[in-house]
Formats: C-alpha cells, sequence, structure tokens
C-alpha cells in the first residue's frame, strides 16, 4: 500500500512539471527584462492583478455575462446538433437533402457572421449568443452526424432479433453507443463555444471577457489580457475536466476498449 | 404443412451496376423440434438465408412460412445468433441477457428470474454482474446464446457461432448448445462438415452461386455424436462431393 | 593600360562604399497615421512631397486602429505616429517608449442625437443609451461633459461600448441607441443629411481641446534628432497650409479618406468646430491625463517629462 501511493505522488508531481517549468521560465524571463514590460510582465505581477480584478468583482462580473452567453448560445446549439445529427444520420433522405446547405455554411468560421449579426440583432447579448449558435452548432451537427454513421450496425441488427421496433433500436442501442461520441462534441463544442463568445464581444457589449480584453488593449495593459485568457483558460479547464469525469462515470464500460492501455503501465487487476 | 417452411427463396444483391443471385428458388422444410445444420462452401448464401429467415433483410421473391404464416418482418420468436457475440458493452452479462425480455416488458422480478435461470443453465452465474470487455470470447458467446434462449423463441437461427471459438472450447460448447437447444427448433449455419454431422438431426448441404439445396442427409442417433468411422467416411464424401463442385 | 584597368576597378570598388557612408538615415522613415480630418498635415505633407524637400526618405503609412499605431511604434516598424492624445498617455503610462512631440488637431468631438427625439441638452440624456468608444477620448470627453450636467456616467445613463464611428452612427440612426460621442465629419454629415442633431461640442466646456497628437518613438528620437526636427518642421509648414487653404485641404481629406465630399469638410473644418494646429501645452496634456486617471483609465498621473518632450517643436520655432 505503501508503495502505491508513492507511485501515485510522482505522476501527479509529472503532470505539473511541465506547467511550473514554463512559469518559472516566464517569470525568469521578465524580471531580467529580456522582453519590454509591455510586451510580458513579470507571472507574479500578472497574477497580482488578476486577484485584485477578482476581489474588485470585474473579474467575475465579466465572467458571469460571458458564461451566460455562452450558456444560451451553446445550448441552444446542443438542443438542435444532438438531435438533428441523430436524425440526419438515420434518415439518409434528410441528410442528402440538407447536405449542399451544411457544406456551405461549415467554412463560414464565426467571426464571419458577426457584421450580420449586429444587423439582425442590434447591441447586446443578441448577436454573441447568434454567434456562439452558428458557431458551434454547425461543428457539433456535423460531428453527431458521423458519429451515428459509425455505430456498429451488427449491434442494431441484434437488437432488433431480439424484438426491438426501430424505435426502441434507436433508444436501447443506437443511444447508448453514442453517448461518448455526444460527450466528446460536447466538449470541443464548448470550447468552440468559448472561442467564438470572445470573438463576438470584441465589437459591441458592455461587459464580458473579450470585451474586457479590447478594453485592456486599448489601454495597452498587457497584464490584463494575460489575465483574461488565464480566465478563460481556468474556466475552460474547469468545465473540461467536469465533462471528462461525466464521460468517466456515464462510460465505465469502456475501460477494456481503449487502446491506450496497452501502453499504460500495468495496474493492479481487481 | 411443416413448421418452417422455406418456398422458392430467391435474393438478387445489386452492386456496382452489376447484379448477383445470391440464392435461386431454395426450398426447405423443418420440422418443430428438428436441428437441421446448413453447410456448404463460401458464396453459398448461408448467412444471407438465415438473415432472411430472420427477416432482417427481405427475400426478393419466395416467402418464408412460420406454421403456415408469412412472416413480414424481423422477431424475436426467430432470433438470429451471430458469428460475433455482440453483446451490448454498456450492459452487463446479465443486463445483456435480460435486454429481449426488457423491451417485451416484463416486470422486473420475473425478469430476474429468468435471467438467472438461463445464464444459470450456461454455467455463467456468477458472471452476472461483469461487462462483456471482462469475459472471454466463450463466455460472451454463452451469455449472447442465454440472452436469445431466454426469449423461449419458436425458431433458432445460428451463424457459425463457434468459428470464433478454439477447438477445446468448440465441443464444450457444442454439447452446451444440443442440451440447452433440446426440443427446439433450430437452424444452424456452419463451414465445417464435421461440425454438421456432430450436431444435425438433417444436414442440408448448398451449392454456390446462385445458392440451392444441393443435397439432404438425415443423421441417426442422437447428437452431439461421437467420432466413428462412419461419420469421418461420411464427412470425406461429402468433402470430396463439395470440392468436385 | 595596366594601371589604368587598376584605377577603374579600384573607383568602382570605392563608389560601393559610398553607400555605406551614407546608410545613417536613408532606410525609409516610416509615420503611421489613421484616415481622419486631423491627420490631414501628414497627408498634406506627403502629397505635396514636402519630407523630400527636406532631404527625408518618408513613407506616411495609414493605418485604421490606434492601438496598431502604437504598437508599431513600440517594435520601432513606425518611428512617428499620430494618435489621440488619450491613447497617447494611455500607452505611456504603461511604459510605451514613446513622447508626445506635437500638437496635430483640436476640437472636433461631440454628441450626436437624432432631431427627431427633440433632445435639447445634455441633462436631457438621463436613462438614455449612449454609443461611444471604450478608453478612447471621445468616452473620456464624454463623461467629463455628463458629470458636468450632474449625471453619473455609470448610474444616470446606458453607456454601450461599440469599436468603429461609423457603426455608432448606423447604430443611433436605426434606434438602437439613443446618443452618440462621435467625431467630425460625422456630426456634420448627419446635420447635413437632415436627420442629426449636434448636442454638443466638448469644446463648449474645454475650448479647443487637444484631440490628436505627434508621437515619437524614444530610440529614433535619440538616435536621429536631426531628423525627428526635420519631420515637425514639414508638420508645421503643412498645418499652415492647411489653415491658409481650408478648400484645398478639404479636397486632400476627401481624396484620402475616400469619403464624404469637399464642402462637407470644409464646413467641419470651420474653425469653431475642429481645426489643425501644432502647439503643444504640457498643461493640457496634463489635464488630460489628470482627467483619464479620475476616470479610471490610468492608475496615476505620469511625471509630465514622461508624457512630453517640447525640445524638438521649440528647436524647430527658433
Amino acid at each position: 500500500m505503501y508503495k502505491s501511493r508513492r507511485i501515485s505522488w510522482r505522476s501527479e508531481l509529472r503532470r505539473w512539471l511541465l506547467p511550473l517549468a514554463l512559469a518559472i521560465l516566464w517569470e525568469a524571463g521578465a524580471r531580467l527584462a529580456l522582453a519590454e514590460p509591455m510586451l510580458l510582465p513579470p507571472l507574479t505581477q500578472v497574477l497580482a492583478r488578476g486577484w485584485h480584478l477578482l476581489l474588485s468583482g470585474r473579474l467575475l462580473g465579466d465572467l458571469a455575462a460571458s458564461a451566460w452567453r455562452v450558456l444560451l448560445g451553446f445550448g441552444l446549439a446542443l438542443v438542435i446538433a444532438l438531435p438533428g445529427g441523430i436524425a440526419l444520420g438515420l434518415y439518409p433522405p434528410l441528410e442528402r437533402a440538407t447536405a449542399l446547405l451544411l457544406s456551405a455554411l461549415r467554412p463560414l468560421a464565426p467571426p464571419a457572421w458577426i457584421p450580420l449579426a449586429i444587423l439582425w440583432f442590434g447591441i447586446g447579448d443578441a448577436p454573441a449568443v447568434f454567434i456562439i449558435f452558428i458557431g458551434t452548432c454547425s461543428s457539433m451537427l456535423v460531428g453527431t452526424l458521423a458519429a451515428t454513421k459509425a455505430v456498429d450496425a451488427q449491434l442494431v441488427k441484434t437488437a432488433l432479433t431480439l424484438g426491438a421496433n426501430r424505435w426502441q433500436a434507436v433508444r436501447h442501442v443506437i443511444l447508448p453507443s453514442l453517448v461518448p461520441a455526444l460527450l466528446t462534441q460536447v466538449r470541443l463544442g464548448l470550447g468552440l463555444a468559448w472561442m467564438c463568445v470572445i470573438a463576438a464581444e470584441m465589437v459591441a457589449v458592455r461587459r464580458g471577457v473579450g470585451f474586457f480584453m479590447v478594453e485592456a488593449r486599448n489601454l495597452f495593459r498587457t497584464g490584463d489580457v494575460l489575465v483574461g485568457m488565464m480566465a478563460i483558460a481556468i474556466v475552460g479547464l474547469g468545465t473540461d475536466r467536469l465533462l471528462l469525469g461525466l464521460e468517466r462515470r456515464l462510460c465505465r464500460w469502456r475501460a477494456g476498449l481503449d487502446p491506450a492501455r496497452l501502453y499504460a503501465p500495468q495496474e493492479q487487476r481487481p | 404443412m411443416s413448421f418452417l417452411q422455406l418456398v422458392q427463396i430467391s435474393k438478387r444483391y445489386l452492386t456496382n451496376g452489376s447484379s448477383i443471385l445470391a440464392l435461386q428458388d431454395l426450398g426447405l422444410s423443418v420440422e418443430r423440434g428438428e436441428f437441421v445444420v446448413l453447410i456448404g462452401p463460401s458464396g453459398c448464401g448461408k448467412t444471407t438465408l438465415l438473415q432472411i429467415v430472420a427477416g432482417l433483410e427481405p427475400a426478393s421473391s419466395g416467402q418464408v412460412l412460420l406454421e403456415g404464416r408469412p412472416i413480414h418482418h424481423w422477431g424475436a420468436e426467430r432470433t438470429l445468433i451471430f458469428q460475433q457475440p455482440n453483446l451490448f458493452p454498456w450492459l452487463t452479462a446479465e443486463e445483456n441477457v435480460a435486454f429481449g425480455l426488457r423491451l417485451a416488458g416484463l416486470p422486473a422480478s420475473e425478469r430476474q428470474q429468468a435471467v438467472h435461470q438461463a445464464l444459470g443453465r450456461m454455467g455463467l452465474a456468477e458472471v452476472g454482474r461483469l461487462y462483456p470487455h471482462e469475459l472471454s470470447g466463450g463466455m460472451q458467446q454463452r451469455v449472447a446464446l442465454a440472452r436469445a434462449l431466454v426469449l423461449d423463441p419458436q425458431v433458432l437461427l445460428m451463424d457459425e457461432p463457434l468459428a470464433a471459438v478454439d477447438a477445446l472450447l468448440r465441443s464444450r460448447l457444442q454439447r452446451e448448445i444440443r442440451a440447452t437447444c433440446a426440443g427446439k427448433t433450430v437452424l444452424f449455419v456452419t463451414h465445417s462438415i464435421r461440425e454438421a454431422l456432430i450436431l444435425a438431426d438433417r444436414v442440408v448441404i448448398l451449392s454456390p452461386q446462385p445458392g440451392q439445396v444441393r443435397r439432404e442427409i438425415t443423421l441417426t442417433g442422437a447428437a452431439p455424436r461421437p467420432p466413428t468411422l462412419e461419420l469421418a467416411r461420411l464427412e470425406e464424401e461429402i468433402e470430396h462431393e463439395l470440392i468436385a463442385g | 593600360m595596366k594601371t589604368m584597368r587598376c584605377f577603374l576597378v579600384l573607383a568602382w570598388a570605392l563608389s560601393l562604399t559610398l553607400p555605406l557612408g551614407c546608410t545613417r538615415g536613408t532606410s525609409p522613415l516610416l509615420i503611421g497615421v489613421r484616415t481622419a480630418n486631423d491627420h490631414v498635415p501628414f497627408y498634406i505633407a506627403d502629397r505635396q512631397g514636402l519630407y523630400r524637400e527636406h532631404g527625408l526618405d518618408v513613407t506616411v503609412r495609414l493605418v485604421a486602429s490606434n492601438t496598431e499605431i502604437i504598437e508599431a511604434l513600440q517594435r520601432g516598424d513606425f518611428q512617428v505616429g499620430a494618435v489621440p492624445v488619450t491613447t497617447a498617455i494611455a500607452a505611456i503610462a504603461q511604459g510605451s517608449p514613446l513622447h508626445i512631440v506635437a500638437m496635430t488637431g483640436r476640437g472636433g468631438d461631440g454628441l450626436l442625437v437624432r432631431k427627431e427625439d427633440g433632445l435639447t441638452d445634455l441633462a436631457s440624456l438621463r436613462g438614455k443609451k449612449i454609443a461611444t468608444i471604450r478608453a478612447s477620448i471621445l468616452d473620456v470627453l464624454l463623461r467629463q461633459a455628463l458629470q458636468g450636467a450632474g449625471l453619473d456616467p455609470e448610474r444616470d445613463v446606458e453607456l454601450v461600448y461599440m469599436g468603429k464611428l461609423g457603426d455608432m452612427i448606423a447604430a443611433l440612426q436605426t434606434g438602437q441607441v439613443d446618443a452618440t460621442s462621435n467625431t467630425e465629419p460625422f456630426l456634420t454629415d448627419a446635420e447635413r443629411q437632415g436627420w442629426g442633431h449636434i448636442l454638443t461640442y466638448y469644446t463648449a466646456s474645454w475650448p479647443d481641446h487637444p484631440c490628436c497628437v505627434v508621437v515619437a518613438q524614444d530610440r529614433f528620437a535619440r538616435r536621429n534628432p536631426k531628423a525627428l526636427r526635420s519631420i515637425l518642421s514639414v508638420h508645421c509648414q503643412a498645418v499652415d497650409w492647411a489653415n491658409a487653404h481650408v478648400n484645398e485641404t478639404a479636397q486632400i481629406i476627401v481624396d484620402y479618406l475616400q469619403a464624404y465630399t469637399p464642402d462637407l469638410v470644409a464646413d467641419s473644418l470651420n474653425t469653431s468646430r475642429m481645426r489643425v494646429d501644432y502647439h503643444l501645452e504640457p498643461g493640457e496634456i496634463e489635464r488630460m491625463a489628470q482627467l483619464m486617471a479620475e476616470q479610471g483609465m490610468i492608475e496615476q498621473v505620469p511625471a509630465i517629462e514622461r508624457l512630453v518632450d517640447l525640445a524638438p517643436l521649440r528647436d524647430v520655432q527658433k
């Protein structure tokens, strides 16, 4: 028991080694004035500034504003893209009918929609929500469609021959098969949503992390820009971890199917 | 009228602009409780035939009659067991076996009892809580068998279920299959002539391209049959016949 | 014959070293400016070849954003730039190696509303939506004006931050906002079109307030003081010319902005609304910096010597 505890301590350290090394490099480089203070302020200064902004409520207020837009836009996209992708995957005529439109919309990066969004939705939350929706919906739709088409047809046939009708096959085989892929789509989509909100906020809003970063740039506060980036990174990390935890709980049965296990160090098997 | 009747089954596939006739006017009668084994070289449409009887594929022409009534689509009364166990990886062994019963709406307590019984008969009572990836290939195939049998189907269709199983386990499973399928109507497909002769009440030999019934051999004695000289001679005879074409 | 050939080769080799002797100062200098009314002295200098007359190799670059000009100055891509005074102060407060060396424009900013709303004074803006560009001179002067009328910019009005001057005009016209803090010639343009009404010019509370200034990179000023003074000399010359030839100046602005009509621009250049000037008072820069500190855009007011370097302009005017 003592041995296993020692091993896990070392592997935890290994995880933090790279970020720690980068942090030291950053601090040293900035302090030694290898770069101008406006280009890269020292890490400790940035962290202090970040703490100050946190206490003053400014940072949390902006994060909340952005998070709200992400929630609305991404939530809407989720509700449409996941069932939509599954429907397209199960009904080839539907997929054929929409294929041209989807291919045309795909290369349009979210920032390309900004002028139109402002024109249609004016100022405030609406254009940002719209841009997040457009950006994440098409990506998740395509991903879900691909995952649906990749569902093992043999498993579907098995369900049928055990007495399932079409709807039962969808509910009891196709949907459970898709859970890992859908969770991946959600993780990717959420990351994309945060990128979209930053771009969308750089145009016409009152609060939000993207707005905060534009303001910081216009006032040449590089430290603040970095604080904004770190805030987004932390939020992104947090939600990612949550989703990974969810995936682990919902997909315990995948443990044996993970190819990475071949290369992992030997663990105790029950 | 026999229990299961295949009437002039034909199946045509269209691929790359050309059409392939997989089965042509194939007819077969199976009596209730009979264990029929279909053998033949690859490409003779054995799998296609089973899929048609299971209702997973439509025949291009002809009918399948069960107790005199034509079948229209798939159903648990004609359940098919595949070459791969095809267990649902997100369900435990128990939950896999309970799958069909859940679909049929059987209440939980009765379900549990039936599942427990089915697994017990396969000798898998202790592994009920394990996930498929934690079971060996042979165990998985047995769970698949339990999953089908617990539904008490009228016809059991088996598509080379022991092909992926090693030789040592195979003979044991052959015994188990005959034991648990006692009294059931079975259509069993295999590429192994020996296996056919060990298991079958009647062996039906199919010829390829297009698939048709070439010869039927009714066997005597209780299955699974022990290896005898006569059996070996019959095996050689059938082999030569198949090679000769 | 041989000696002749030797001599020619030597002469040719020597001629190659000539450019080396003159490289100091012959790589083109870059001045970054925006497309704005009060940057016109640079357009004039560019068009009339005034830099060449003074022996300078200068390229005037039109850049879309103030922030980019400052960033280019920091990198050393530009040596001189024209930016709003607030941008210059913010950059210097954060440690940018720059100094303000001259003025280029004064006035020209104000509040625009819709004529149909019938708003008459600043107090009537209570509870209304006002579009402005965050942390710009429009923002600073707007807040000062609101506070002067007894309104709290954070509580008594709703400020909407946008990115572009044109977007704010469009937002006002379509009713998404009720007022905008904007600059000439948009203000006069809106009035001319009939739908806009200039509520006030910020010159009403701060006459002749500085708008845009000329900034020079410190390293450039140190290494090449002569070139900097020459550039400023050209600037003063161009300003004087602009003030003497309003109509031609208006035409030049139209050419460089590729927008508006000369008579509209000439109208907005009317001395009481917006004018080009090069004179610089340290006091007014300090006042602007103090205003910015009060409004929280900079933490402290930098020392005046850090903000302004009057020496080059003084030398030119001797």
